[in-house]
This record gives structure tokens, C-alpha cells and sequence, in this order.
């Protein structure tokens, strides 16, 4: 048992899966709103309220909690979310918390092309932002492969609504994409995950739906149609075309799945993909979003295009070299321990949470603090990070 | 705009609307915003705030209501535990009591539970309905509106219409469409329904009609929309006889004046926050012994 003082976080359900690698943050008491927004995913990790002990609240009470944890993502601001669904629950919490720091998980990253119109980008490389008002009425202004998919509408309209919280982003180029936040990689318990004999198998498992440009699912079902027709081979989208009763099903069918294919275009590190590589699958990815800082390509996964006929080529390449695969898959495994370790990602958000409460105290906001953290070298996080290790903000 | 004065602490609504991210639901309009811009400290329920009070406004969060200790009522204004995709009983059993909008409502959920189930009629706020119409000559024109899902109603009384050649305005979240018989015998006017427009819409006619069943659902509507017309000086007909009467512009003028006199005197929101008032400070009495 760890002699540090018990920190006390107020919080609600919404990625569940991250919330469990939070739920082990050493010395931690968590109470969770009940709320009509957010409900429980197919797949909880076990029975977690009674696991973790959390209390369940009808509402927020002042003096009781050292932390607020909050979360967002792109879909948080558009006008029928904001004040109808899911991010009308950071906007109402934001509003009702008044006496401690709050931290904000900004989940995703500023690409919404669906309901934001994109930046055009002039050929000297600067940025024109589309007005408002295109937005305002809807109006989708056409989007090429060739733009910066983001949105200055939507990323000033979210910093403005995060003010002077504390943001952690969970990938690098998110907080540059935004302008604000401190990225923390996500990490895993590589013993929960199973790596078993592997069946010649291609699987996926982004969410079932929405956000179609961020996920690139045009992208998907192009590699997952021509890998049928071209090769016979039949992509698993898990949860889609494959369903689990619970955790331990889906542990053991990604376990033992030899390929792991990650279509996404802007969805900051998308943990499924960590749990393949946990699970010693052969990861295939678009190289952006900081996996291009750890995926070392043909070595520990396979970086790939947007191109489904160079996909389809590499996995097909992959089912007739079955223990190349596995050795890719082998490597990418032991890489993942080290860069996605839990118990760092634990004591990083400990760090960071005594470092946030600490300064919120004697400052009375987090201003200079929010400065100093999201100034802090990435390149010299990333090395620590490809290490196991982190660079605490208690330092800092 | 004159509030009420709040004697029972913070209150907080989840309406219906709020509870299911939907916009333009009439009940919470009726039930719950009408209620919130009349009675101080109150407000559409809001996550993480605290109360002392909350009114479920068809809103099942059994979830909500088991771990919240203060003040809890279930608003009712449909018999939602007629079908069986709602969890009505597990929400009464964490609430303290059940409001309804109408008596028959009120019955019907008395015979599965003991707890207290008290009728608070739909009323109206009054701040809202100020505009009043002007009677002018025989009548040439009426309004129905509703929801596209009482279309069935306005059917049967088509044939009356036509008879005293009154055109029709439809004000509905759908269109409603004439049966081919009436195609070419009623001017018909859809009108999209709109919380901030449906007042200027029913002015635009004579008077409203409301035909009414006493099957099915409709043993338990109760009859916001009778006064909410009349809260705007326009006569509501609810059969073929009282459509004639209206016609001439006296009777639509003495009809108008009757019940405006009777929408202040019964009709205004403002009983309706004294009677849950009431009601919250006897349910803490309760509590409290």
C-alpha cells in the first residue's frame, strides 16, 4: 500500500474501458454521477462499481471531492449534443462545479468534416478558417484528401468552452491539433490480455457507428470488400459481425486473431489497437496520431496507406507467411508492454492529478500551470514513454 | 414577470424532452417549463446539481430517484404502464408520490400502488398566451392541432366542416393529408407546429375544433389544448353542434369572454405551482415524522 494521501475524483461514466486503467490509479476513491446521458458499453470490465468501490451519486456536492474529471470530444459542441445528448453533461458539470480543479479528457481530435467545415489550406500553407455561419446553417463545404481535415470553428468553439481546465489529449497530435492539452498515452494491464494460438484471422473493432470520416470507414469497407473478392478473405469487424457476451469472449477471439487491422484517420490512438498488440496480434495501421512514433514499420507492425489494394496485398502477404506474422506480432507485443505500461500510465495520471490539485490550491486556477504543463517537451516525453517510463508533472 | 415565491427549496424538473434529448415535446412544455417560469428556485433538472426536490416528468430514472433522498414525484401525463416498454412501477416504488394531468389517469395508477397520487391538471402560463383574438363576421375558418398520431379524430369530423363550408388549418409535427373523399371540398392548410409560432398559427382562425373519443387513450387526455385555445379568446368546438353555434360572430364573442374569465380563474399555471408546493412541503412532513 502506497503512503501517498488518498485523492478523491469526482466522475461519470463514459469510455469505459479507459476509465478502468483510471480506476487503478493508486490511492484513489472514485464517485460517479448518475445520469441519464451516459450508460454502461456491452462490455464492461467485470462488475467495476463493486470492484473499485465507487459511489454512486444523484449529484455534485461541494467539499467532498479533490478533482473533477470531465469529458469531451469533437461531437460535445454541435448545437443538438451540446444541449441535448452527451455534451450537455460537460456543459451542465462544468457549470455546477465551481470549487475544485477540473480535468478534461478531450477524447477525440478537431476533425468532424460532417458537421464542421474544414480549413482550406492555401498552397503557401496558410489557413483559411471557413466562417462560421457555413456551419451554423449546415452547410458541408466539400472536403478533399489533399486539406487539413481540421476545423478552426470547431477548435476555437471547444477551447472556449474548456476555458482554463486542465486538458489531457491521448495522443500528441491531438494537443497540437487543438493548441491546448497534455497528451498521456494510454495503458494497459498486458497480463489481462491474451495471446493464444492464432487462427489465419483479420479483424477490426472500431465503434459500430458515426464519426465516418475521423474512423475512415469508407476505408474499411473498401479493404474489407476487396479482401473478399479479390482473396476470399473475410475481415472481422469484432462487435459488428461478431458478438461477445463479455470481456473474457472478446479477450479470447482477439487473442486469437493473427492480423489486427486499424483503418482510423484522426481517432487519437485508438486503444482497440493496443489491446491486438497486447494480445500478439500482427498490427496493421495508417501511421498518424503518434503511432507513427512507435510502430516501427515491417518490425513490430505494418504502417499502412490509405490504399485498400496495398492493404489487401499485405494481409493476404501475412496469411501466406503465417510466422512472419507472429514474429511481427511477437515484437509488437513486447513493444506495447513497455510504451503502453498501466502502471505507468497509473502513476502519470497520479502525477498529474497531485500536480493539478496542488497548483489549483495555491493559485486559485490553473493558468500558469496549464502554460508550463502543455509547454513541456514532447520529444523528450516520447523518449521516456518508448522507455516505460514518464516525465512526472510533479516536477514540473 | 411576477414568480411565485418558493417555499420548498430547489427544484429541479426532468422533463420528458430533457430526459430524451428531443425537442418541441408539448407535455414539458405543460408540465414542466410553464411550472419553472412561475415558481423561483426551480429549473429544468440539471446533471450534478443539487436538490431538494425533483419532478420526473415522464421521465423513468429509477436509477436517479433510488440514491436521491430528497424530494422525489413521478409526473404523469400518458398511461405509460399500458405498454410494456416502461418501467413504471420500479419508478413509483423509489418515488414519494405520483402527480397526474387528469383524474382518470390518476385512478388508473392508484390500483398498483399505495403511494400518493394526486391530480394537477395541465394549466397554462398565462405570460405565454397574451395575444387574444379579434371576432370579425361569420366564421370562415378553424384549427385543429396535435399530434399527427390523433389524425383519426379530425377525420370523423370533416363531413361537419364541409357542411358549414369552413376551410381547415392543421397544426401538427406531420401533414395531414385530407381523405380523398374531401379532397376537393376543404381548403386545407398544414402548418409546420412550432413552440414559438403555434400561438400566431391558431389565431389565424375562427375558432379551434377538438373533437373527442371516449376510447382508448383518450379516457385519459386531459384538456390542455381546449384551454390553451381559449386562453387565446378563441372558442373551441368539441362536436358537430357547438361547430354551428360558433359560426355566428356573437356567440364565438360571448363564448370568448366566458372562458377567458374562466382560464384566470381555473386555468393559471400559478394553481398549479401552489398545489405542487403543497403537495412537496406535506410529502417533507412526511418524511420528517
Amino acid at each position: 500500500m502506497s503512503n501517498k494521501k488518498e485523492i478523491k475524483i469526482f466522475n461519470h461514466i463514459w469510455h469505459l474501458a479507459h476509465q478502468y486503467s483510471l480506476l487503478k490509479i493508486p490511492n484513489t476513491k472514485w464517485t460517479w454521477l448518475e445520469q441519464p446521458r451516459r450508460k454502461f458499453s456491452d462490455q464492461p470490465r467485470g462488475d467495476m462499481i463493486k470492484d473499485f468501490n465507487i459511489d454512486i451519486v444523484p449529484h455534485y456536492e461541494e467539499g467532498k471531492y479533490d478533482v473533477a474529471l470531465l469529458h469531451v470530444d469533437q461531437q460535445c459542441i454541435e448545437k443538438n449534443i451540446e444541449n441535448l445528448g452527451k455534451g450537455s453533461l460537460y456543459k451542465e458539470l462544468n457549470s455546477v462545479i465551481k470549487d475544485i480543479p477540473k480535468v478534461v479528457i478531450m477524447h477525440g481530435t478537431p476533425y468532424y468534416p460532417e458537421m464542421f467545415s474544414s480549413d482550406i489550406v492555401n498552397a503557401d500553407g496558410t489557413i483559411v478558417a471557413l466562417p462560421d455561419e457555413l456551419n451554423k446553417e449546415n452547410k458541408i463545404t466539400k472536403f478533399s484528401e489533399d486539406q487539413v481535415g481540421m476545423s478552426s470553428v470547431l477548435i476555437n468553439r471547444l477551447r472556449e468552452r474548456i476555458g482554463d481546465n486542465f486538458v489531457i489529449t491521448n495522443s500528441f497530435k491531438a494537443a497540437k491539433q487543438w493548441g491546448m492539452g497534455f497528451p498521456i498515452w494510454h495503458g494497459l494491464d498486458s497480463k489481462e490480455w491474451f495471446d493464444l494460438p492464432k487462427e489465419p484471422r483479420v479483424v477490426t473493432m472500431i465503434s459500430p457507428g458515426g464519426l465516418d470520416k475521423y474512423y475512415d470507414r469508407t476505408f474499411l469497407h473498401a479493404v474489407k470488400e476487396q479482401l473478399a473478392e479479390e482473396e476470399n478473405i473475410h475481415l472481422c469487424h469484432m462487435t459488428v459481425d461478431a458478438k461477445f457476451r463479455n470481456w473474457d469472449e472478446y479477450r479470447n477471439f482477439l487473442g486469437r486473431s493473427l492480423v489486427y487491422f486499424n483503418p482510423t484517420r484522426e481517432s487519437p490512438m485508438p486503444r482497440s489497437r493496443t489491446e491486438a498488440l497486447l494480445s500478439g496480434c500482427c498490427v496493421l495501421t495508417t501511421l498518424n496520431q503518434d503511432s507513427e512514433l512507435f510502430i516501427d514499420d515491417g518490425v513490430n507492425g505494418i504502417g499502412v496507406k490509405r490504399n485498400p489494394e496495398f492493404v489487401v496485398k499485405v494481409i493476404k502477404g501475412l496469411f501466406d507467411n503465417y510466422e512472419k506474422a507472429i514474429e511481427i506480432g511477437q515484437r509488437g507485443k513486447e513493444m506495447a508492454k513497455k510504451v503502453f505500461s498501466g502502471d505507468r500510465f497509473q502513476n502519470e495520471w497520479r502525477d498529474m492529478l497531485e500536480a493539478v490539485i496542488e497548483n489549483h490550491k495555491v493559485c486559485g486556477n490553473l493558468k500558469e500551470f496549464n502554460k508550463r504543463a502543455y509547454g513541456m517537451d514532447h520529444n523528450e516525453r516520447i523518449k521516456e514513454y518508448k522507455e516505460g517510463r514518464h516525465i512526472s508533472l510533479l516536477n514540473n | 414577470m411576477q414568480k411565485e415565491k418558493n417555499i420548498v427549496g430547489k427544484v429541479g424538473f426532468l422533463d420528458f424532452a430533457k430526459y430524451h434529448g428531443r425537442k418541441q415535446v408539448g407535455s414539458s412544455d405543460i408540465r414542466c417549463h410553464w411550472l419553472i417560469n412561475n415558481l423561483e428556485n426551480s429549473e429544468q433538472f440539471k446533471c450534478g446539481q443539487k436538490y431538494d426536490a425533483v419532478i420526473y416528468q415522464k421521465a423513468y430514472f429509477a436509477e436517479h430517484a433510488r440514491i436521491f433522498n430528497g424530494i422525489k414525484i413521478l409526473d404523469l401525463c400518458d398511461p405509460d404502464y399500458l405498454h410494456w416498454g416502461y418501467k413504471i412501477k420500479e419508478t413509483i416504488d423509489e418515488v414519494d408520490a405520483i402527480t397526474t394531468s387528469t383524474e382518470s389517469l390518476a385512478n388508473g395508477l392508484r390500483k398498483f400502488t399505495n403511494k400518493p397520487v394526486l391530480c394537477i391538471p395541465d394549466r397554462i402560463d398565462l405570460n405565454l398566451h397574451k395575444e387574444k383574438k379579434v371576432h370579425i363576421g361569420n366564421a370562415k375558418k378553424v384549427v385543429w392541432f396535435g399530434y399527427n398520431t390523433n389524425f383519426s379524430m379530425l377525420d370523423s369530423s370533416l363531413q361537419c366542416l364541409y357542411d358549414n363550408g369552413l376551410d381547415l388549418i392543421v397544426i401538427s409535427n406531420k401533414e395531414y393529408k385530407l381523405p380523398y373523399i374531401y379532397e376537393s371540398k376543404i381548403d386545407i392548410e398544414n402548418v409546420k407546429y412550432d413552440v414559438e409560432t403555434v400561438n400566431s398559427a391558431l389565431l389565424r382562425g375562427d375558432f379551434v375544433i377538438n373533437p373527442q373519443s371516449a376510447n382508448g387513450k383518450w379516457k385519459f387526455k386531459s384538456n390542455n389544448k381546449t384551454i390553451k385555445a381559449w386562453s387565446l379568446g378563441l372558442p373551441v368546438a368539441h362536436n358537430p353542434e357547438e361547430v354551428r353555434s360558433f359560426i355566428l360572430e356573437e356567440a364565438r364573442i360571448s363564448e370568448s369572454n366566458k372562458r377567458l374569465k374562466e382560464v384566470i380563474e381555473k386555468w393559471d399555471v400559478k394553481i398549479s405551482v401552489k398545489e405542487l408546493q403543497d403537495l412537496i412541503l406535506k410529502l417533507k412532513d412526511n418524511k420528517l415524522s
